[in-house]
């Protein structure tokens, strides 16, 4: 991100302000999405997440460090959403992994429900360490840095989040699987 | 039997749909309420003197001799002026009234400095997000006060080198939040009127069963009222809504801020807040001061001496800086 386009929004320039967001306002929607799965709660915390950017960016101290402050408020916006409406179950529901394995790769029974579903079962915590890393590339302290949180902790809530969704994916493909035998 | 590189890229195939781009009316909303959302210094010392390198401290020392001398070199020939330190001011304000209203002269020197106050010296926090347009005059009665963002002046008082134990702070509120601890989403309904009555009576509301009535207090030359308030026994703070860093006991918030920040800081169990509501020529202007348990009564009395020295200045000091 320009620095000196955080340099003057730092200093109140609002149309370095919008330039900013502008830059940035797709990223980070994506990303709030992709962690909440709803168009209007990602709406949402994406409006409120640059406001915070917006309030608070006198605040940041080394411009270079935009990007992972501001996945850091988008975040926060994230979990203040999922508090909010509290749509969705706020722990993991991991399933057993050492369940039966179907026959079949997860290729031919995944569809799109059957994600959805997985991941809508992780809380706000394992899905951000999912999303950061999964979809943004983040390397994992890179993802702790954003977080808050040690690396260990990072790693921790990505496995138990791959775990989940592995299991979640096989979960549904089993009864699939059963009626197509039957 | 899948692999877990089976289930991160099917995963990550995943991710990459679905929606991307942010829709403009969001991005549009975002902008219109720029102008009514302030930005914010950081309201705890991130970083302190203690903590600095040694060329950082002295040349820091350097700039606050310089302005002492500055300061000094200015105001000195002034019988009685501003910056001279003469009798001490009253320990409470609402005791001993200031006598006039006439507005404290500035410098460019002394408007909005940032560091470690000098006692004796007059000091102007000038924002807009919170100050009159002159802005507000006011000095320390000794060391150990300073604001690392010209709105915020506090001390630590209690060991805690990380957070202001005590503070001072200007602000404009807007309306009031009914929640307390729960605050996001609630608002007084209809809003707070515009005097200063409208605010005390409210605040004292909201401050529910056993709150002291509001009493009539001249800050700085003019009319207005006390309110005390304190985060209820038992409570711990850290259950309450969070303004997205730190969890906050919210009484009030500024423009279209509603669940989106509030005010004031809370900065521990039981922290009492001492609120003024004064009417500075027509507009209300509240000066909020706040202590946690177990701050000396010498360092209250700090506080209210900083509040004793308080002067409200006039928008023509601002343009006009004294020599």
């Amino acid at each position: 991100m320009d620095a000196d386009l955080i340099g003057r929004a730092q200093r109140g320039d609002e149309e370095a302000f919008a330039s900013l967001a502008v830059a940035a306002g797709d990223r980070l929607h994506a990303v709030a999405f992709r962690i909440l799965r709803d168009t209007d709660l990602a709406e949402d915390a994406s409006q409120q997440a640059l406001l915070t950017i917006w309030r608070d960016l006198p605040q940041l101290r080394d411009p270079a460090r935009f990007d992972a402050w501001s996945y850091r408020l988008l975040v926060r916006a994230c979990y203040a959403e999922g508090r909010r409406t509290r749509r969705w179950a706020p722990n993991v529901r991991l399933l057993p992994a050492n369940e039966p394995e179907v026959a079949e790769g997860l290729s031919s029974v995944v569809d799109r429900d059957q994600l959805e579903r997985g991941f809508r079962r992780l809380s706000i915590d394992h899905r951000a360490v999912v999303v950061l890393h999964h979809y943004l590339d983040l390397p994992l302290d890179e993802v702790a840095d954003v977080l808050g949180v040690p690396v260990g902790t990072v790693r921790s809530r990505l496995h138990h989040a791959m775990r989940g969704m592995r299991a979640a994916l096989e979960a549904d493909a089993r009864p699939a699987t059963r009626e197509a035998a039957q | 039997m899948s692999t877990d590189r089976d289930v991160n890229r099917i995963v990550r195939s995943w991710l990459e749909e679905g929606v991307s781009a942010l829709p403009d009316r969001v991005l549009d909303t975002v902008l219109d309420q720029l102008p009514a959302t302030p930005q914010r210094r950081a309201p705890w010392p991130v970083r302190r003197f203690g903590e600095m390198n040694s060329f950082t401290k002295f040349a820091v020392a350097a700039a606050a001799v310089a302005l002492v001398a500055f300061v000094g070199v200015t105001l000195l020939p002034r019988s009685g002026g501003v910056g001279v330190p003469g009798p001490s001011p009253t320990s409470n304000p609402t005791q001993t009234p200031s006598p006039t209203k006439a507005p404290s002269p500035s410098t460019a020197s002394n408007v909005n400095v940032v560091g470690n106050f000098v006692p004796g010296t007059t000091y102007v926090m000038r924002d807009s997000c919170c100050t009159p347009p002159g802005g507000i005059s006011l000095s320390v009665p000794g060391p150990g006060w300073f604001t690392i963002d010209s709105v915020i002046l506090g001390k630590n008082v209690l060991g805690d080198p990380d957070l202001y134990d005590i503070y001072l702070s200007p602000h404009h509120p807007g309306n009031l939040y009914t929640g307390g601890c729960n605050w996001r989403g609630t608002a007084l309904d209809p809003p707070v009127g515009p005097t200063v009555d409208d605010l005390a009576t409210a605040l004292v509301a909201q401050a529910g069963p056993g709150a002291s009535p509001a009493t009539p207090v001249t800050v700085g030359g003019h009319p207005g009222k006390k309110v005390e308030l304190s985060i209820p026994d038992g409570l711990d703070v850290n259950t309450c809504d969070s303004d997205g860093d730190f969890p906050i006991f919210g009484r009030w918030y500024t423009g279209a801020m509603l669940n989106f920040s509030a005010a004031p800081w809370t900065y521990g169990d039981a922290q009492h807040n001492t609120v003024y509501i004064v009417d500075v020529d027509g507009t209300r202007q509240v000066i909020d001061t706040m202590f946690l348990p177990g701050t000396s009564a010498a360092n209250l009395a700090e506080l209210d001496k900083v509040v004793a020295s308080i002067r409200f200045e006039s928008p023509s000091a601002s343009s006009s800086p004294s020599p």
